[in-house]
């Protein structure tokens, strides 16, 4: 194979980390190195294994040897066009595949999804959208629907059942409860802004306001700390909040 | 401009007076000649009336040709094309005429094609160009969100916005050719509009409401979307905090309605506001406006057979409605 890739190491199946985060693994064909090394940063900090394509001539087999979790494709690329390598992969695998472009016309858009694309997403995107359909479409695929759970030292978050436990003890959390929580345990530690936590629950269509988000995260507090989790959701004043 | 027999006979001035003179100076020659007097004046008389009686069918050949030229001039669509359609005249200045006006037709078919070739030519390096700068505003977005910067990250949504008007622009003066009618409910059309402008509302503190938005039309998402991004933009714009996206269902139509609590236009402006170009008092209050935003609006919706209509009362906000007709075999 004469593509180079960026790392090699691809599980076969989906494995926990220490820290229990998802070790799903996403290959990414994009032409622009920009694009290329931004993405792959950003799908890191959310902890996926990030196999990064510069060569397009044999990404199709290179996609059915590596096996990813995940393909995000660009649709014009050098040589060869985004829609011949979906085909490609899609006669001889399930891979889901999300189609990312700037060609933002219906017609593109019918032919990937007709071309068997899981999702089909314009640049530039708003990457809470991108990320979200990525955690989507494989909890999809590989979860049989049921979501995962997530951790962050002690506590642990069930994204199926909407729950969090700290330490044995378990409590109930409503959808933007949920999403909040499941944000800043993504981030592991990292200050998410407020404005983010804001953006991340407008794309579950709630579109909360600054007095709304407040009254959840006091919600939040009260309810972790129910399960003793007293303190674990740190307000950075000016900045956010984190774990 | 009309044939009328009086035009006719002013045209024929000369030939008459000249015709009148000669009948008078055979009358006296007549006279002179000693004939008697009935003879002198008949004769002469005679002749006159037959020179203008022969003036009959010639001015019925012409006003007959001229008033069919003419219908057939105000009947045309596109008036530079008359002379494909009428037939050659049978008189000799006509003929002269409709001789010129061929090769004056077709040099203004090839300046005509000329400049739809250039304005495809234009629209389709505009659409090729928003495809290209879209990879770099991508790529600077995502360093934004890996280095968290949010100030940066809002200054390219406004850049993103900017270049989608352009493009859209480009594409509006043939909408027919991208277009895509589906059901479409207006909550999914309303939604993706806020998740997308998420970002930007956020930063401007934006408060949303949203209220029976269940309902179902049939139009283009894409188009729409851009509509309403146009209108919410402009809301953001002029200081509004609120914004309210409600909907109702008229005999014939389902109405969209937006309403944000913004400064307000002032009832002078209101009329204008869907000018092209047109800023008005708020365009020069707040930042620098192109006045391009409504107009496009205007523009798309009509192409799209949508209504599209704004009220405002100043300090208190103002309320886009767009009105999709309601019939299911609607196709524009």
């Amino acid at each position: 194979m004469g593509s180079r890739i960026s790392r090699t190491s691809v599980p076969a199946a989906r494995s926990t980390d220490g820290s229990g985060a998802s070790a799903y693994s996403i290959m990414i064909i994009e032409d622009d190195k920009t694009i290329r090394h931004e993405l792959k940063a950003l799908l890191e900090k959310y902890r996926y294994t990030v196999i990064a394509v510069d060569e397009f001539c044999d990404a199709a087999d290179l996609a059915i040897s590596l096996r990813p979790h995940l393909i995000l494709l660009d649709l014009s690329l050098p040589f060869l066009d985004g829609h011949q390598i979906c085909r490609d992969i899609r006669k001889r695998s399930d891979i889901p595949i999300i189609i990312v472009t700037s060609r933002d016309n219906e017609l593109d858009e019918l032919m990937s999804i007709s071309l068997g694309a899981d999702y089909f997403v314009t640049k530039p995107y708003n990457t809470q959208i991108l990320i979200a359909k990525i955690s989507n479409l494989l909890n999809r695929v590989y979860a049989g629907g049921a979501a995962s759970e997530i951790r962050f030292g002690e506590l642990s978050l069930d994204l199926g059942r909407s729950t969090a436990a700290y330490r044995g003890q378990t409590v109930e959390l409503t959808k933007n409860e949920l999403r909040i929580l499941q944000l800043l345990l993504e981030n592991g530690g990292v200050i998410v802004s407020r404005d983010e936590i804001m953006n991340a629950l407008w794309q579950t269509d709630t579109f909360v306001d600054d007095n709304t988000l407040t009254v959840n995260i006091n919600r939040l507090r009260g309810k972790l700390a129910v399960i003793g989790a007293h303190g674990i959701l740190k307000t950075r004043r000016g900045q956010g909040y984190s774990l | 401009m009309s044939i009328n027999f009086m035009s006719f006979l002013r045209d024929k001035f000369l030939f008459i007076i000249l015709d009148f003179i000669i009948a008078g100076f055979s009358a006296l020659l007549l006279l002179e000649l000693r004939e008697n007097l009935f003879i002198a004046l008949f004769t002469p008389a005679l002749f006159f009336t037959a020179a203008i009686f022969s003036l009959i069918p010639e001015y019925y050949a012409k006003s007959k040709y001229l008033n069919n030229l003419k219908n057939i001039l105000e009947q045309l669509d596109e008036k530079y094309l008359l002379s494909e359609i009428i037939e050659k005249p049978n008189f000799f200045e006509g003929v002269f005429f409709y001789n010129m006006l061929k090769p004056i037709n077709k040099s203004m078919n090839d300046e005509i094609a000329k400049y739809k070739f250039s304005s495809i030519e234009y629209r389709e390096f505009v659409e090729l160009w928003v495809h290209e700068i879209k990879t770099p505003i991508a790529g600077a977005k995502l360093i934004c969100e890996n280095s968290r910067n949010a100030e940066l990250s809002y200054e390219l949504d406004k850049i993103e916005n900017f270049v989608e008007q352009a493009l859209y622009y480009a594409r509006s003066n043939n909408v027919e050719k991208d277009y895509l009618i589906k059901r479409v409910s207006l909550a999914s059309l309303v939604n993706s509009v806020l998740r997308t402008d998420a970002g930007y509302l956020i930063a401007n503190k934006i408060k949303i409401q949203t209220e029976g938005l269940e309902l179902e039309v049939f139009t283009d998402s894409k188009w729409v979307a851009f509509i309403i991004r146009q209108i919410i933009g402009n809301s953001v714009k002029y200081g509004c905090t609120l914004l309210k996206f409600g909907a109702s269902t008229g005999t014939n139509s389902v109405l969209l309605r937006i309403c944000d609590d913004g400064c307000g236009i002032p009832e002078t402006d209101v009329a204008m506001v869907f000018d092209k170009g047109f800023t008005g008092e708020n365009g020069r209050r707040f930042s620098k406006s192109t006045g391009l935003g409504l107009y496009l609006c205007k523009q798309m919706c009509a192409k799209l057979g949508l209504g599209i209509t704004l009220e405002s009362a100043e300090n208190e906000g103002t309320t886009v409605e767009i009105i999709f007709p309601k019939s299911e075999v609607y196709f524009g």
